[in-house]
């Protein structure tokens, strides 16, 4: 308190009173950030590190929690980008109910997958996946995923990239999307709607 | 003690230390703030590091300094940064705590309600509201409380002179 001016000094007097009690409330949040730390720390397992590599794979796979219709809905909305990462993913069903094989692509899939690019060029990607899908069974869809690279497949790149999906899962998503497309689209009176005539039709 | 326990008391000690000397090198209270939580979660990690460290102050402010370093950085990307000179500045001397320990001896010969008005209000960063529901009264006492807090510590600073 050098200044000899009380005003000036009470004011340095109440502002070491805030100093000091803006430092503690930092310092209780830093244990509190410390408790968390400790906390966390303590919740996480202990991953086995003198596994091999072959158990900690094992043990991913057994961690994966099931796929969900949103997800499905992701890895199948890619296809609809113009830049879909290739993957011509293999999925099979397995007899437990949380895993899924994945297998990754032999060299002859990517003729397979060349093949269908034209259609998918001239078609939505929605139009071809749909109704293909749901008459497959379970096992069958596996061939079924359309998932490649547009751009890529004339190359014959293959991006080696692996989706884990539930067929189950995948099987309720697109039965919901073919129940949608299936439904007549009705006016506000509930007829169904006429698709309209072309303009140059209407005017004669 | 274990090893979470010596690292709390290791942090609570250099703290001051390490928010001083973040500010000084970031020019703001909450950058520094940030600079020293980072810097804390870089400790923890190193943990036993720190706890058999030589100097512990040492290790804290310069992780504290790196983390400052880092932040510099991503804020003037374009401009060239004196690494060297700023690992080697060392942290401002402290002297808030010998102005809170003599505000401290002051605010303590207030009456029993007036201290404690003047320690929620600037201490503690208490709003009115709070105050008032705390203490039961009303806003108006508050405020005739915190007037006569304050003008029993302008005499008794007067006194000191």
């Amino acid at each position: 308190m050098k200044d000899n001016n009380p005003d000036t000094q009470l004011e340095q007097l109440l502002a070491s009173l805030a100093a000091h009690g803006r430092n503690q409330r930092r310092q209780e949040h830093l244990l509190e950030e410390i408790d968390r730390l400790a906390a966390a720390e303590k919740r996480r397992p202990l991953w086995p590190y003198w596994t091999s590599a072959v158990a900690a794979s094992v043990a991913l796979v057994l961690l994966l929690k099931p796929a969900d219709t949103a997800q499905v809905a992701q890895v199948v909305d890619r296809v609809d980008t113009p830049a879909a990462v290739v993957a011509p993913t293999v999925v099979e069903a397995a007899p437990l109910p949380l895993m899924a094989k994945v297998r990754t692509p032999k060299p002859h899939k990517v003729s397979a997958a060349k093949e269908v690019v034209p259609v998918i060029e001239q078609q939505s990607a929605e139009e071809i996946m749909t109704p293909q899908m749901v008459e497959y069974e379970s096992s069958d869809l596996a061939e079924a995923i359309p998932i490649f690279d547009i751009e890529d497949a004339k190359t014959d790149t293959i991006v080696p990239e692996i989706h884990i999906i539930r067929t189950d899962a995948l099987v309720a998503y697109t039965n919901k999307k073919v129940c949608d497309r299936q439904k007549p689209a009705k006016d506000l009176l509930g007829n169904p709607i006429v698709e309209s005539q072309p303009l140059l039709a209407m005017a004669f | 003690m274990n090893t979470t326990e010596q690292f709390k008391h290791i942090i609570l000690q250099h703290q001051p230390a390490m928010q001083r000397m973040a500010e000084s090198l970031l020019h703001n209270e909450t950058s520094a703030e940030d600079a020293v939580q980072d810097a804390m979660v870089d400790l923890w990690k190193q943990r036993d590091t720190l706890v058999a460290a030589h100097s512990t102050e040492a290790f804290c402010i310069t992780m504290v300094k790196r983390r400052c370093i880092d932040m510099l950085r991503r804020q003037h990307p374009t401009q060239a940064i004196d690494e060297q000179a700023l690992m080697a500045a060392a942290p401002p001397p402290d002297d808030t705590e010998e102005h809170y320990r003599q505000a401290m001896q002051m605010v303590k010969n207030l009456p029993d309600l007036q201290r404690q008005v003047v320690m929620m209000k600037y201490h503690d960063d208490m709003d009115t509201a709070a105050i008032t529901q705390q203490l039961h009264i009303s806003t108006s006492n508050l405020y005739t409380t915190l007037s006569r807090a304050l003008s029993n510590l302008r005499k008794m600073l007067n006194n000191e002179r």
